[in-house]
């Protein structure tokens, strides 16, 4: 049996696992919470945590094919819905990041309960493990902007809340109709650019 | 994750206690030596005071009912934010001092002394709640959990613990008549520029009038919808409706704020503000009010004017000088809700709406917490958005109405410096608002409150980038035809209309403009 094959039929004790180490940074009573509650609006951080990682685990399998890589662009979704809210909780940016790399630990475990019966999918791990590598290199990049967003929201807010004031004091002359109070607000402030 | 503490000059400017600049962030809150006391009698005097609070410090048997049900929890993770245990903080404190078992067993009882880490840690979580009452919607007793939450908010606001993103508009709402401190001839000029804009939409100049005594209504509404997009354009949708309507109303420069700040710090604070507008009333001799988009406005105007600043018998009860409809449901405060107004003059027919003029717009809506939960409104918004638009799509169960989801920015912390807790709590709402938009490709949210218009602008650009925000009253005035109108080519943004647009009719709209009538002279 080959590594994709395996983790296919393995599929959801290996999620279990990585669940398990993704709520481990949480406190236990919150874990318990996001792994039962399964109302997705009642719970959505445990619900795009599981959605997520479970895309993720997908995407990685497909690029297990011989000669396949990755698709970077179905991962990529579920990838940011993760990490725009771990960006925002209470966690370092290893902590908010980390979750990516015990995938290889879940997926590990998996193959040692084989015992000497899994020596042959370990060969085929080197592969798995650049693909997560890439995924970590690429989480990055999101988890960049999604602070980058936090910050620009902060500016943002300040310029919304006092520009009417300021152009009572005519302190704003520009000629830009984004400037004149027309064509403005929530549609085209400078957020928009950022989504 | 918190906001900064309350300045001096603040404090000051309302008479509070213990005035003086700190830093939350430093080890010494430069407290008077008998904090313990102050807080230990403002505990007991309230006791007393409030039937409520004792039942509520007494009776919860922590079921568990509410545990999962707070956004902040949701969002942040954090078991203290779970209600139970956020009033579990106080109600450790209400055992050791005040119940016998506390007294005898302490710690086996589940009581705390009283000391410094534990005073941080109520002022800490005392500013991530948001007063919203989602909680106590499940709660089988009944518990108000906001209600603890505003009690601890009072007895830290004894030690001069408050909030500069609350203290500074409860500082300039009292000095100046609104919390940002606009005076009178400022704000004349920012309506002057509304209606700049606004005859440039549509060719029709509007002179609203302001302080003028003998007008038969008062309209108040949060400052919030003249300062800030995008409630600036519900603003603009006000003065076009009145306007349309030939409506006999004025503004006021001294009742400039229908928000209450105050009622994020004490009862006494909010009682002080909210009584301009029964004393505003009385000086202009009008016979009613009218009040505009808001939340905790609202929740105040409902549920504590009337016993704080009443009986406002020299008012008449609401009644619709349009339709004849008698507000019988504001008899006692003697102000009635816009949304209720409009919602009354669609049913009869007095508008003249075109809801094409919405289409490029998919709308859900978002039931502002203190609207749907201290007051019931559920189905006047609904029935006005269904008037002008043609397209809306309703939240998910559990998402709306008395079960709506905070903004996460409510009770006077919409501050820049604790963004990231704002966003925690707003993932829940923002979480349902994605549902729709993936599903239906909903693409504005509209609301009935200043601090959601300020809130999920800034919640949506992160959670769900493209998302608009609106007062339900924007969508009306883009579906108003007004008297008069030129050919519309844009919506209130400015955004260029994508339907085939049609020449208004002559005879279109209602009465004549009264607000011309009265000459439209600022009184200020």
């Amino acid at each position: 049996m080959d590594l994709k094959s395996f983790l296919l039929e393995k599929r959801t004790s290996v999620l279990e696992r990585w669940l398990g180490d993704v709520l481990s940074s949480y406190p236990s009573q919150t874990a318990e919470f996001i792994r039962n509650r399964k109302n997705q609006f009642a719970n959505p951080v445990g619900n795009i945590i599981s959605e997520g990682i479970s895309g993720i685990f997908d995407g990685l399998l497909a690029g297990l094919e011989a000669d396949a890589q990755p698709d970077a662009g179905v991962m990529a979704d579920f990838l940011e819905d993760i990490i725009k809210v771990r960006a925002i909780q209470d966690f370092s940016a290893s902590q908010a990041l980390g979750f990516i790399f015990s995938l290889k630990k879940a997926v590990r475990d998996e193959v040692g309960a084989l015992g000497e019966g899994g020596e042959g999918l370990h060969k085929e791990l080197g592969r798995l493990d650049g693909s997560i590598d890439r995924l970590a290199l690429a989480a990055f990049d999101v988890y960049s902007q999604c602070r980058e967003r936090i910050y620009e929201l902060k500016a943002n807010e300040v310029r919304n809340q006092t520009y009417r004031i300021l152009q009572q004091a005519n302190l704003i002359c520009g000629t830009n109709p984004a400037e004149t109070g027309k064509g403005g607000g929530n549609g085209d402030s400078p957020e928009k650019k950022i989504g | 994750m918190f906001c900064w503490g309350a300045k001096a000059k603040s404090l000051n400017a309302v008479g509070f206690p213990n005035a003086r600049d700190w830093n939350p962030t430093e080890e010494d809150w430069k407290l008077p030596e008998n904090w313990q006391e102050i807080f230990l009698e403002g505990m007991r005097e309230r006791l007393s005071k409030y039937r409520s609070f004792r039942l509520f410090m007494d009776i919860c048997v922590r079921c568990g009912a509410c545990a999962d049900k707070c956004h902040f929890f949701i969002g942040t993770g954090d078991p203290k934010n779970m209600p139970v245990l956020r009033a579990e903080l106080l109600r450790s404190v209400y055992r050791r001092y005040f119940t016998k078992a506390g007294k005898m067993f302490g710690k086996l009882a589940g009581a705390r002394d009283l000391d410094l880490k534990v005073l941080k840690e109520l002022w800490y979580y005392a500013f991530q709640c948001t007063e919203c009452r989602r909680c106590s919607v499940f709660c089988p007793y009944g518990i108000d959990t906001a209600e603890i939450t505003i009690i601890v908010r009072e007895l830290l606001n004894l030690l001069g613990l408050n909030i500069q993103w609350t203290m500074g508009p409860v500082a300039d709402c009292y000095m100046k008549g609104n919390h940002l401190g606009i005076e009178p001839h400022t704000m004349v000029n920012i309506f002057e520029t509304m209606c700049d804009d606004i005859e440039t939409l549509t060719g029709i100049k509007i002179t609203p009038s302001f302080n003028r005594k003998g007008a038969e209504i008062l309209f108040v509404t949060p400052s919030g919808d003249f300062f800030a997009d995008p409630g600036t354009y519900t603003c603009m949708g006000y003065l076009m409706l009145f306007h349309e309507l030939g409506l006999d109303y004025t503004w006021s420069t001294y009742a400039a704020e229908g928000g209450n700040f105050g009622f994020f710090t004490s009862n006494e604070m909010a009682k002080r503000l909210n009584s301009k507008i029964y004393a505003e009333a009385k000086r202009l001799g009008v016979k009613w009010i009218l009040g505009g988009e808001c939340g905790h406005m609202w929740r105040v105007m409902n549920q504590y004017m009337d016993t704080w600043n009443g009986p406002a018998d020299f008012l008449e009860v609401p009644k619709s000088p349009v339709t004849g409809t008698v507000f019988e449901n504001a008899r006692s405060t003697r102000m009635t809700h816009i949304i209720e107004f409009t919602a009354d003059l669609i049913r009869h027919g007095k508008l003249k709406l075109d809801p094409r003029r919405n289409d490029h717009l998919k709308v859900t809506f978002h039931d502002s917490c203190n609207t749907s939960r201290a007051m019931g409104i559920f189905e006047e918004p609904r029935y006005v958005i269904k008037s002008v638009c043609n397209h809306f799509y309703e939240m998910p169960d559990g998402t709306t109405r008395e079960q709506t989801f905070c903004c996460g920015s409510g009770s006077g912390f919409n501050a820049g410096e604790n963004m990231e807790l704002r966003l925690r709590g707003g993932l829940p709402r923002a979480n349902a608002v994605k549902y729709v938009r993936d599903k239906y490709d909903v693409n504005m949210l509209a609301n009935i409150c200043a601090i959601d218009r300020a809130a999920l602008t800034t919640s949506m650009n992160y959670w769900n980038p493209g998302m608009g925000v609106t007062g339900v009253h924007e969508l009306v005035a883009n579906a108003l035809i007004m008297t008069g109108e030129k050919k519309r080519e844009t919506n209130m943004r400015g955004d260029p209309l994508d339907m085939p647009v049609e020449e208004p009719e002559a005879e279109a709209g209602a009465a004549a403009p009264a607000d011309k009538a009265a000459g439209g002279k600022a009184n200020v």
